[in-house]
């Protein structure tokens, strides 16, 4: 056995450190915990390691999982992962479980949870203007019942503003009510009357949604202004598929393109 | 709202917050209510600077072992941080417990190159702290100050209350003793000030006063005011590096940094004796740490923070007497646990090469040299005594060995100076170009790239150097054009040079007296900060604020005084070295007479008067021992 994966919790001010940052910091404390951490081979060996999914800056994770894997030779006693690493750990993430992933009879590695992650369940607490008296859960209803909802985003390949669409990317949203006193969630102090929202959303390499842009779109439907420093968002869980599901999906994928490919070329051919 | 939640309501608004949140892998934890001296260690500049310094790490690690001191850090914040700060009176605050600056019984801040100068006065500003000592009551902290620009204080010195001057080890420590003592005793502050003026190293500005011509206004000497004050300040000298704390458990930061790597000081001092350098002056005699403590601390280092990089630190690499089992012995560590070995400083000769072969193996970038003058007369003058002969020898190697470039360093406006030596530039990049094209057989520079980097020489207090003026701006932008003109036609050749305006205020800072403080105190009002940031120096904001403060600033830039013998600002502090010393450096300078290698043969710098200099002659007698 010599693939694993941790759960951990990234909490408090340790939220606004960068993907790239948190890497390092596993990397580190690994050494430090002298795992014979595997690398890949070529000119610039790198640690063989890999997040489910990155977080975005300043949200907490509750369960946030990290794959890696270690010289064979060298195997690791799972039960005992999480104790040594907490301790090596700085405040602010601290690993709850460490798991070993099964590797394929024919010696080959099962995809990596990067590539299994689907969705990603959020606690999000959205701040109220003062006075304002809407009925949320009706209209987190009416909101979701839409057939189509756009978001505002910027677009990776013009690096310009763009509404794209968000729906079939919202699994659930629901409406847990109002924060009752000022408390502190995730090293995140909250303030009473705060909107708290349960929400599922797409979170995978396939397709992702930011829960701001969520919030975005719900905000401008409701008529409630809305920024980024405006609410607080929790991912308290990351849902995979199975590996067949995967394989199942991409091989819908690839026909559909054939068949596109094929429409095409056959449009082309009559023209 | 406490400052901690204000801090955390700021965070989520700021270009990388790592910067200012603390709770970094070892960082001390303490109840700031059980120590007696609470010691904020300054550094003015931005955090990732300040977290890759070495004498942060040193400082941190010796303060934080006394139980009776709690060091915290402070970082000057950047622009978006500065203007929410200002906007919700947030006032500056400690990394560690979030305290206000204001609450320090001592701020520290260390003094690394001269253009961060105006950083120390808006971090003061940001921390409701007034400028002047004077001005400053008894419930406000003691600001402090040490690191090499202290060895001239002068322009600094109406802003602090007591200088730490030399390397901080020993001093630190009974600062604080002194500190706590005086603390029980409930007295005021000049009584503290009396007391900690008998610690080695210590300089209290407050008990001199300076003189000045009154029709000329040149520099005449110091006064003293107060009997008890010491004629001068001998810095504090550190006698066996091998017996003397060293950092196994550095912090590790959260974010990147520009150098995210253990690091470890492999000797201080060096005995090469370039004129111009005043750390090779300042940080006299070396002192070594021996192969075996070395890869202690190297395994202790990595053991404790996890890092993939390593470097050894010094002024001169190679000149470590146990380098080579050093290296060997590190490497094979470093190799086994995937860990990258960096060596700075380093000495192109043969041994190197076979380091950097093995380290880099096929990845081979980042090959620098300094011959820092474009003609062995001009290195003579600067007492840089590489020869022509290691020049191109070792481009040979480094050509044969399938380097595919190098960067040389240069400096330009150096005493006697002519266009030649400019021109030898330009010539010592194309006869290597022409070696180049010898191994290929063909002339083609290809992938091959020479880049000369040249940097403008500012004169530096405690130098051979420190009574010659620094070329004005228009002449460096002349002699930038001269280089120019000469690397034009040279391919796969390239001129990198720097701004002649920063070097300008960097020697007005360098060299300045007291009233020096009035300048600095008109760039702050002017908006002048990072100024040793491209984006942020601004010349026209500087000239104006000289012509705002009424102090003639071409007194310090330009200072010049042949014969060696007037009173200089900094000789209250004593480096070490002496004048006379100085004097004839200076003297043979002029004839472009060089001196050898302290290990070859003692110089009489005068360091021998304070301490046992281990290294004098140890080569000359090495080879007596041989033959």
């Amino acid at each position: 056995m010599s693939r694993y994966c941790l759960i951990f919790s990234k909490e408090g001010n340790l939220r606004f450190i960068s993907h790239l940052d948190l890497m390092r910091l596993f990397q580190r404390a690994f050494k430090r915990a002298r795992y014979n951490i595997k690398y890949s081979s070529g000119f610039n060996p790198h640690p063989k390691m890999c997040f489910a999914q990155p977080l975005s800056l300043g949200y907490a994770g509750l369960r946030e999982y990290l794959d890696f894997e270690v010289d064979p030779a060298h195997p690791l006693d799972p039960a005992a992962v999480p104790a040594e690493l907490n301790a090596l750990l700085p405040p602010g993430v601290a690993v709850s479980e460490c798991r070993p992933l099964p590797m394929r009879e024919d010696g080959i590695n099962y995809r990596t949870l990067a590539a299994l992650a689907e969705r990603g369940a959020y606690d999000l607490y959205l701040e109220k203007p003062e006075g304002w008296t809407g009925d949320v859960k009706a209209l987190a209803e009416a909101f979701l019942a839409q057939e189509s909802i756009l978001a505002v985003k910027r677009i990776k390949k013009t690096k310009k503003p763009g509404e794209v669409e968000i729906r079939n990317m919202i699994h659930s949203l629901e409406y847990v009510g109002e924060v009752a006193e000022d408390c502190e969630i995730s090293g995140i102090s909250v303030k009473a009357g705060e909107l708290q929202f349960k929400a599922v959303v797409a979170s995978g390499s396939g397709a992702n949604l930011n829960p701001e842009h969520l919030l975005q779109a719900f905000c401008s439907f409701a008529g409630l202004p809305f920024d980024k420093t405006m609410f607080t968002a929790v991912r308290t869980e990351l849902y995979f598929m199975e590996e067949a599901e995967l394989n199942a999906k991409r091989a819908e994928l690839r026909a559909a393109a054939k068949e596109a490919a094929k429409a095409a070329e056959k449009n082309a051919a009559e023209a | 709202m406490t400052i901690k939640e204000q801090v955390a309501r700021l965070l989520p608004l700021v270009e990388k917050p790592g910067r200012y949140m603390g709770g970094e892998l070892n960082m001390a934890v303490k109840d700031p209510d059980k120590v007696s001296t609470r010691f904020g260690f300054a550094f003015p500049d931005k955090y990732e600077i300040g977290m890759s310094y070495l004498g942060l790490q040193i400082i941190y690690d010796l303060l934080n072992a006394e139980n009776d001191v709690y060091c915290e850090r402070i970082f000057a914040p950047d622009d978006d941080m500065e203007a929410l700060m200002r906007e919700r009176s947030l006032p500056l605050f400690t990394l560690e417990t979030c305290t206000p600056v204001r609450e320090m019984d001592i701020l520290g801040f260390t003094l690394q190159y001269e253009l961060s100068y105006t950083n120390i006065l808006n971090m003061l500003d940001l921390a409701g702290i007034p400028f002047r000592s004077k001005e400053r009551g008894e419930d406000y902290p003691f600001v402090a100050a040490g690191g090499p620009c202290a060895f001239n204080p002068e322009p600094l010195a109406d802003f602090v209350d007591f200088f730490m001057i030399g390397d901080g080890e020993g001093t630190l420590q009974e600062v604080c003793r002194v500190h706590k003592e005086w603390k029980a005793s409930g007295g005021a502050k000049e009584e503290f000030l009396k007391a900690v003026s008998k610690v080695s190293g210590v300089y209290v500005p407050a008990f001199y006063e300076a003189r000045y011509d009154a029709e000329t206004g040149d520099f005449l000497g110091m006064d003293k005011l107060w009997e008890g004050a010491p004629d001068r300040v001998r810095k504090n000298m550190v006698q066996d590096l091998e017996e003397t704390r060293f950092p196994v458990k550095p912090l590790v930061p959260l974010i990147e940094v520009v150098h995210d790597r253990s690091v470890v000081e492999i000797f201080r001092g060096c005995t090469r004796g370039c004129r111009f350098c005043q750390a090779g002056m300042i940080y006299r005699p070396v002192r070594e740490r021996s192969k075996d403590t070395l890869v202690s601390l190297v395994n202790q280092q990595l053991a404790n923070t996890g890092h993939d990089e390593v470097s050894l630190l010094s002024l001169s690499t190679s000149d470590h007497s146990e380098i080579e089992p050093l290296v060997t012995e590190l490497m094979e560590n470093c190799r086994k646990n995937n860990v990258a070995l960096s060596l700075p400083s380093l000495r192109l000769d043969s041994f190197s090469f076979k380091v950097m072969e093995e380290i880099q193996g096929y990845k081979k970038t980042g090959l620098t040299f300094a011959p820092e003058a474009g003609t062995q007369r001009l290195r003579d003058v600067i007492n840089k005594n590489i020869t022509e002969e290691n020049i191109y020898g070792s481009m040979k190697q480094a050509i044969e060995l399938g380097w595919t470039g190098v960067k040389l360093y240069f400096m330009d406006g150096l005493p006697t100076e002519t266009d030649e030596d400019l021109a030898g530039i330009a010539g010592i990049a194309r006869n290597i170009m022409e070696l180049y094209f010898e191994h290929t057989g063909v002339r083609k520079c290809g992938k091959f790239t020479i880049t000369a980097s040249v940097s403008n020489f500012v004169p530096k207090p405690h130098t051979p150097f420190q009574w010659f003026p620094q070329d004005r701006p228009e002449e460096f932008t002349r002699k930038h054009k001269v280089l120019e003109e000469k690397f034009r036609r040279l391919k796969g050749c390239f001129l990198q040079y720097h701004g002649s305006e920063s070097s300008h205020i960097e020697a007005v800072l360098a060299r300045g007296d007291r009233r020096a403080s009035y300048i600095l105190e008109s760039a702050f009002k002017a908006g002048c900060k990072f100024d040793s940031w491209r984006e942020h120096f601004s010349y026209r904001r500087w000239l104006d604020a000289i012509a705002e403060s009424g102090i003639d600033a071409d007194r310090y830039a330009y200072y010049s005084d042949p014969t060696a013998e007037k009173p200089l600002p900094w000789d209250i502090i004593d480096s070490g070295l002496s004048k006379e010393f100085l004097k004839k450096e200076w003297e043979r300078s002029q004839q472009a007479a060089t001196i050898p290698d302290c290990r070859h043969n003692c110089q009489n710098c005068g360091i021998n008067r304070y301490t046992v200099c281990k290294q004098a002659g140890v080569l000359g007698k090495k080879k007596e021992v041989e033959a």
